[in-house]
């Protein structure tokens, strides 16, 4: 396995990258996870179907897509429910979703489709059928859809400058997978398997929902009128599969630092290389680079949502063009002795917000050979513990001391700044953070609160003999155990934690959770209504089943509206 | 659905090894374990299921297993022949399992072997939970833990072989006995293949077991009140969701834009939208 602890690259430094702001403000780019399976089932020619389509006029019944990817069956069973406002939330303490629907491994027989017809409403009190990937469940953007079926019904197309408001017609609401109700493990799936990238099945089980919020759409015109007209693919294309998300994102990021820490490490490696690329003017990469400059100008130009704590899409629009002045200037300037991508970075990092800079930075990326499959492949970490108790105490100390010096910046003593706590609702498991106040004495607080344990691990370790071993301070401190793991795990990584008090009741957690829908999952136009909270699009812009085995343009990012005359 | 209304579903329930870590963890946190204990005697009590000791159904045999867990009395000895022993005073062989790994990693890096007598420890078989972690670090060892005998490969892999209880907290003898050796090996091949069985397979167990451990371990999530619900969004007075639907919201925005644009436009539709 590729373990990336020692690459000699020059990346930013975790002090730059690991603030929440920045973090929040990186971009969808190749290393996305929707982008690295949308490489593969474009470059593979995966080939998706509709095998039924039992839906009556009220949308309720069952549908069934067969996916073969490269050799390899999958079937994605729906179970589709008339709507209903009541228990209707994005919250993944909801009640209703007008689908939920299963992704599974091989054909589906009549015993395996019994049991997760019966498993999967139960959710969390639910034992998935053998061969389960993924349970899914999404819900209709409501007035969106409404006005879809009218106008389709109607022979007309939907009016594209108000599907552009939202860009989806089904949101998904939870995915849950790798080992979650009995589902098949991640890391069971195995190199060879067309799913093995790290969150691969979750994305496919998402590219279906988007898939089905089409089929349903066009179901339920044709089943109202015999004028109505099916769905036109270029504004399917447009189309994605709106996503809310909630404060999970961050326990994601306590549980996982190593994987967190892989993505970013390859991201920023990938930014050495595409910023140390030879460019002329005039050029294929500087008519590229030139081009994806335009095209996200316009596409951000469009975009309407609306932010709280981030520039809007017009704003970022508005330094795009300065940053494609500058881009031109570059390549024309003697003078200049970097790298002109490089000169290019530098000269955004001076001129325009973090955000600009991170959409170019995610363009950068586009100009680099396509090696989705030889990154996807180290994006699998090793997970286990590398806790060395034979250690010396001293050792750990400097270790301490070198990594986590971050720890200390904070002021813990102003106003509301450990006033917070973590945890999870027994409704529905719903991750939440709220003033300690109100919480149970004695709850299961889940806040990774190193800027006080860090402190309190260094005041012990000093006191201790720095000849000791590790084991011998965790046989009397038995209480920093879970900590020291932590810190000898992840040791020589450099982005595996963000920085940030979390009891801090000011802490805008949105910054992370858009981190993780953003960069990691490829969510585009991600807005945060609330700190809580960030909704978004996924696959906006993506190739839809029909075009796959077409053969389909894997160019396909920063999507404009599409001109469809009514 | 209200897990009280849960039924187990039919036939035996396969828990993976995530779903296995979930609940014994929740399990460990309602016990009152003190929390920078759980992770390590989480992880070694899954890898004891996973080679074979009935963890899951000593936790539901025994739901006040872990009281007085935790309390921190035990020695460590350096015996003159070289033998290592650790006093557990009636510990848990689970909490003291981190302890013992560390003991023959340490050890071991600094004399290249060890030997540890493990006395006075409750439920010393779940100690074989630590062969693999050991095995994993290039030491050879083997466990004999109550009425548990585990051999770890160097590469991790492991094996067990239980036989009828014996022995316990008062027994005058060691409960448990471990060899270790440090070896050069870097044979990684066993651990993937032992990591991938269990990956695979998981845990197969009753469903009615699945079912109450599942139950018993939701008491560590925090129940809901009123209060509660609002520290993520808006709720009424009766605790029912207020959902703005910002997108209907924007969709209804855009529809009023386009009246306004064009207000004798025959393609103007807000009304119907309405």
């Amino acid at each position: 396995m590729h373990d990336t602890r020692h690459e000699a690259v020059v990346i930013r430094p975790p002090d730059t990258l690991m603030t929440p702001e920045r973090l929040g403000a990186l971009q969808p780019n190749r290393l996305s996870a929707s982008r690295l399976l949308m490489a593969k089932m474009i470059r593979e020619r995966w080939s998706i179907s509709l095998a039924e389509l039992e839906i009556d006029e009220h949308a309720a019944g069952t549908a069934r897509y067969v996916i073969d990817a490269a050799g390899s069956r999958f079937e994605f069973v729906v179970f589709s429910s008339r709507p209903s406002l009541e228990g209707r939330t994005d919250r993944i303490i909801g009640q209703h979703w007008d689908m939920m629907g299963a992704l599974l491994e091989g054909t589906v027989d009549e015993a395996r489709l019994a049991r997760t017809r019966e498993e999967l409403p139960k959710l969390y009190g639910g034992r998935a059928a053998e061969g389960t990937l993924i349970w899914a469940r999404a819900n209709r953007s409501m007035r969106l859809f409404d006005l879809a079926i009218d106008e389709l019904a109607a022979g007309r197309q939907p009016p594209v400058d108000v599907l552009g408001t939202v860009c989806y017609l089904m949101r998904n609401i939870g995915l849950d997978g790798n080992g979650t109700f009995g589902t098949r493990s991640f890391l069971d799936f195995g190199s060879d398997h067309p799913l093995a990238a790290p969150l691969a099945a979750q994305m496919l089980a998402s590219y279906l929902m988007r898939e089905f919020s089409f089929d349903l759409v066009e179901r339920l015109a044709a089943a109202r009128s015999r004028q109505a007209v099916p769905l036109d693919p270029t504004i399917k294309r447009f189309l994605g599969l709106g996503n809310g998300s909630g404060l999970g994102l961050l326990f994601f990021s306590k549980v996982h630092p190593v994987l967190l820490d892989r993505w970013l490490t390859l991201r920023e490696a990938a930014l050495v290389r595409a910023t140390g690329l030879e460019v002329e003017a005039g050029d294929a990469r500087a008519q590229r680079l030139d081009g994806l400059l335009e095209r996200a100008i316009t596409h951000k130009l469009e975009d309407t949502t609306r932010h709280e704590r981030a520039p809007t899409g017009p704003e970022v629009a508005e330094q795009l063009r300065i940053v494609r002045a500058e881009l031109a200037a570059v390549l024309a300037d003697p003078a200049r002795t970097a790298a002109p991508l490089a000169a290019l970075r530098d000269r955004a990092a001076t001129l325009v917000d973090g955000e600009t800079q991170e959409v170019l930075h995610a363009l950068l990326l586009e100009l680099l050979p396509e090696d989705s499959d030889a990154v996807a492949a180290q994006l699998t970490v090793d997970e286990d513990s590398r806790a060395d108790p034979s250690a010396p105490v001293g050792e750990l100390l400097a270790r301490v001391r070198a990594d986590y010096d971050w720890v200390n910046r904070f002021d813990l003593d102003a106003p509301g700044a450990r006033s917070i706590g973590w945890y999870k609702s027994e409704d529905a498991e719903e991750p939440r953070r709220g003033p300690l106040a109100d919480l149970p004495e004695g709850f299961d607080d889940l806040t990774l609160d190193l800027v006080a344990w860090i402190p309190a691990l260094v005041d012990d370790l000093e006191a201790f003999d720095p000849a000791a071993t590790v084991g011998a301070f965790l046989r009397e401190q038995p209480q920093h155990r879970a900590l020291v793991e932590r810190i000898q795990t992840l040791a020589g990584l450099a982005f595996h934690t963000p920085r940030i008090n979390w009891r801090d009741e000011q802490l805008f957690a949105a910054h992370l959770i858009r981190m993780a829908n953003s960069a990691i999952h490829g969510l585009d136009k991600t807005a945060h209504p609330e700190p809580n909270g960030v909704i978004g699009v996924l696959f906006h812009g993506a190739p839809v089943r029909q075009d796959l085995v077409a053969g389909a343009d894997p160019d396909w990012t920063y999507p404009t509206r599409p001109e469809i005359d009514a | 659905m209200s897990i009280a209304k849960l039924k187990p579903p039919a036939g035996p329930a396969r828990m993976s090894v995530r779903e296995c870590r979930l609940i014994i963890e929740r399990l460990l946190v309602v016990a009152g374990l003190e929390p920078g204990r759980i992770p390590a005697t989480r992880d070694l009590l899954v890898e004891a299921a996973l080679l074979g000791v009935d963890v899951l159904g000593l936790l539901r045999d025994d739901p006040a297993l872990f009281q007085q867990a935790g309390h921190g009395r035990y020695r460590v000895v350096d015996r003159e022949d070289g033998i290592v022993e650790l006093h557990a005073d009636g510990e848990l062989g689970a909490v003291i399992a981190p302890i013992v790994r560390d003991l023959i990693v340490e050890r071991c890096a600094q004399d290249g072997g060890c030997t540890v007598h493990v006395l006075g420890a409750r439920h010393a078989e779940l100690l074989v939970g630590t062969a693999c972690e050991i095995g994993r670090r290039g030491i050879a060892v083997a466990i004999q833990a109550g009425n548990a005998t585990a051999v770890g490969a160097p590469s991790g892999d492991a094996r067990v072989r239980l036989a009828p209880a014996s022995g316990g907290a008062s027994a005058p003898e060691p409960v448990a006995v471990i060899v270790a050796e440090a070896t050069a090996s870097d044979d990684g091949e066993a651990l993937a293949r032992y990591r991938a069985r269990a990956l695979r397979h998981g845990i197969e167990v009753d469903s009615a077991l699945w079912l109450e451990l599942y139950t018993r371990s939701n008491g560590a999530l925090v129940p809901d009140t009123l209060t509660l619900r609002r520290h993520y969004g808006e709720v009424d007075d009766d605790g029912n969701l207020a959902d703005p639907a910002l997108d209907d919201l924007e969709v209804d925005r855009a529809l009023r834009a386009r009246a306004a644009a064009s207000p004798l436009d025959p393609s103007n539709r807000e009304g119907r939208a309405q």
